[in-house]
């Protein structure tokens, strides 16, 4: 990944001048992220089923889902495909929301370094450590442990709250 | 149910979920309405073992290195509202006093800034701080502490509704009532302020509606979070009426006769009779003010040092307490220890008798001897 970085950062600051040449280049793996909430509604059987609709009357205490897609949209297999999602900014991720067993989940609060939730710590002022709190955290992170074929998807789910 | 999950997206068609609530009412006002929250992920990803550019997402897909948008949503506004009656105890009222107060505080526990209009009701029948209503106050007011300093003053608290109050922020109402004359001591009138959310800046005249049908994807809707989800809320608090119910009772005894002495006196010429006036407070609150004019009676003279060997001519008792004692003088006070006659009146006032001196239920009795012409 080392060697990667360098030379991905080369080829931007060479291709700066020409534009976004790059920048336009389709990749191998199309990400999609949607924001849901929960609704109730009546199901054709006149009994009440919960459903998922785009983020709605969204407010102080409400749960919100994320869910992050991602296709491989080449003819390749797509190895060491990890996502990363931001816990945005007046959200706190609801414990346990995204536990997985086929892939490994990992979680930040500064976006560098990554730990299962139960071995996250929080550095207090006077330089104690802490265990994390799951409203701390700032990033989900997903990674697969197996290749995404060609033509196929994955999809991550989480829980936030509004605060 | 909470297990999301990380799978195939073959087993993703059904999203049916068991139900999980709508939303959980929080406790804290929370982010405010209006607010964009905002989140992109990222995917790493190799093909064929060489790490390839990182692909941010969008809402509908992205798959171009460097392009890609954030999902959004805009955080809507909850309109939430606390009522509370301040300080757990009743107001205590005499009958026909004025502009009597009872204190609530109304909190936003909503994420935005809102008016509220304010009504205030006489409530029938209910029972508060132990006490059951069983009658009404009159002149219901409300009026809004304008100054902020918890207590009303009338001609500066004026607002009758509240026009702003920001998210997490609270102010103190006042019901403002009259007590009507014919009240009597130990009725409970129980009042209720109810707080109705308004759009801020209206004076509480523009009501907040609730958002109807399906939600405006990136606009701020309304919804009403409050229990009853009316934006709506009330609190209760009470008016005690107090009040002093004096009884007088007036005997007499013949103390002495110039023939049998103390023994067994008879109410003829040169006998002396002592006349006990008792005064009882059968009420709940102090009577002040408390001053005594009793006539002297026809064809007696008032016997002067009757009492204190010699040295008083009136005797005041207090309860199980010991006697004190003043000179009524005739004409003016001169002593001005509160008592004093006239050719026909004994008065007998402060501070011989306090002005603040019957609690409920103590008893004073004031004595004073005549003789019989």
């Amino acid at each position: 990944m080392n060697a990667w970085n360098k030379s991905f950062s080369i080829a931007v600051l060479t291709l700066l001048p020409a534009g976004l040449a790059l920048a336009q280049a389709k990749g191998c793996i199309e990400l999609k992220t949607t924001a849901q909430t929960e609704r109730t509604v009546t199901g054709p059987d006149g009994r009440p089923e919960t459903t998922l609709v785009p983020a709605s009357t969204v407010v102080p205490g409400s749960e919100v889902i994320w869910t992050v897609t991602a296709t491989n949209v080449c003819t390749k297999p797509a190895g060491d495909v990890s996502i990363d999602s931001p816990i945005p900014e007046h959200m706190a991720y609801i414990a346990g929301s995204a536990v997985a067993t086929a892939f490994s989940v990992s979680y930040s609060i500064d976006g560098k370094r990554y730990a299962a939730a139960e071995t996250l710590t929080v550095r207090e002022a006077d330089g104690t450590d802490r265990a994390a709190r799951p409203e701390e955290f700032r990033h989900v992170r997903y990674a697969m442990r197996v290749a995404l074929a060609p033509g196929e998807s994955v999809s991550a789910r989480y829980r936030t709250r509004v605060e | 149910m909470s297990q999301p999950w990380m799978t195939r997206r073959v087993g993703l068609a059904a999203l049916t979920l068991a139900a999980f609530g709508a939303w959980q009412t929080a406790g804290a006002v929370g982010t405010a309405a209006n607010t964009t929250v905002s989140n992109q992920s990222t995917v790493s990803y190799s093909v064929g073992g060489v790490a390839q550019t990182p692909i941010p997402s969008s809402p509908t897909g992205n798959s171009t290195p460097g392009g890609g948008a954030p999902t959004t949503f805009v955080v809507d506004n909850r309109i939430d509202l606390t009522v509370v009656e301040v300080g757990s105890a009743n107001t205590s009222v005499t009958p026909g006093q004025l502009n009597q107060v009872t204190t609530f505080r109304v909190t936003n526990t909503g994420n935005s800034a809102q008016g509220y209009q304010l009504t205030p009701t006489n409530l029938a029948g209910t029972t508060l701080f132990g006490n059951t209503d069983n009658t009404d106050v009159a002149n219901l007011r409300v009026f809004v502490d304008g100054n902020g300093n918890g207590t009303y003053d009338a001609g500066v608290d004026t607002a009758t509704a509240i026009d702003t109050l920001a998210a997490d922020a609270n102010v103190v109402v006042f019901i403002v009532a009259d007590i009507p004359a014919g009240a009597t001591n130990g009725q409970f009138a129980n009042v209720q302020l109810s707080a109705r959310a308004a759009v801020a800046g209206t004076a509480g005249a523009t009501l907040a509606t609730e958002t109807a049908g399906a939600d405006t994807p990136g606009a701020v809707d309304t919804v009403f979070g409050d229990a009853a989800r009316d934006a709506t809320e009330a609190a209760a608090d009470q008016y005690a009426v107090s009040s002093a119910a004096l009884t007088v009772t007036k005997t007499s005894a013949v103390v002495n006769d110039p023939f049998n002495g103390a023994t067994n006196p008879k109410a003829i010429p040169g006998a002396h009779v002592e006349y006990a006036i008792a005064i009882l407070n059968t009420g709940a609150a102090s009577a002040t003010g408390l001053q005594i004019a009793d006539p002297l009676p026809a064809s007696t003279t008032f016997r002067t040092g009757g009492y204190n060997a010699g040295a008083a001519d009136v005797s005041i008792t207090v309860g199980a307490g010991p006697a004190t004692f003043c000179i009524a003088e005739a004409g003016a006070d001169t002593n001005a220890d509160g008592c004093s006659r006239t050719a026909t009146d004994l008065v007998v006032g402060a501070p011989a008798l306090a002005t603040v001196l019957i609690g409920a239920g103590n008893a004073v009795t004031v004595r004073f001897q005549v003789t019989i012409n």
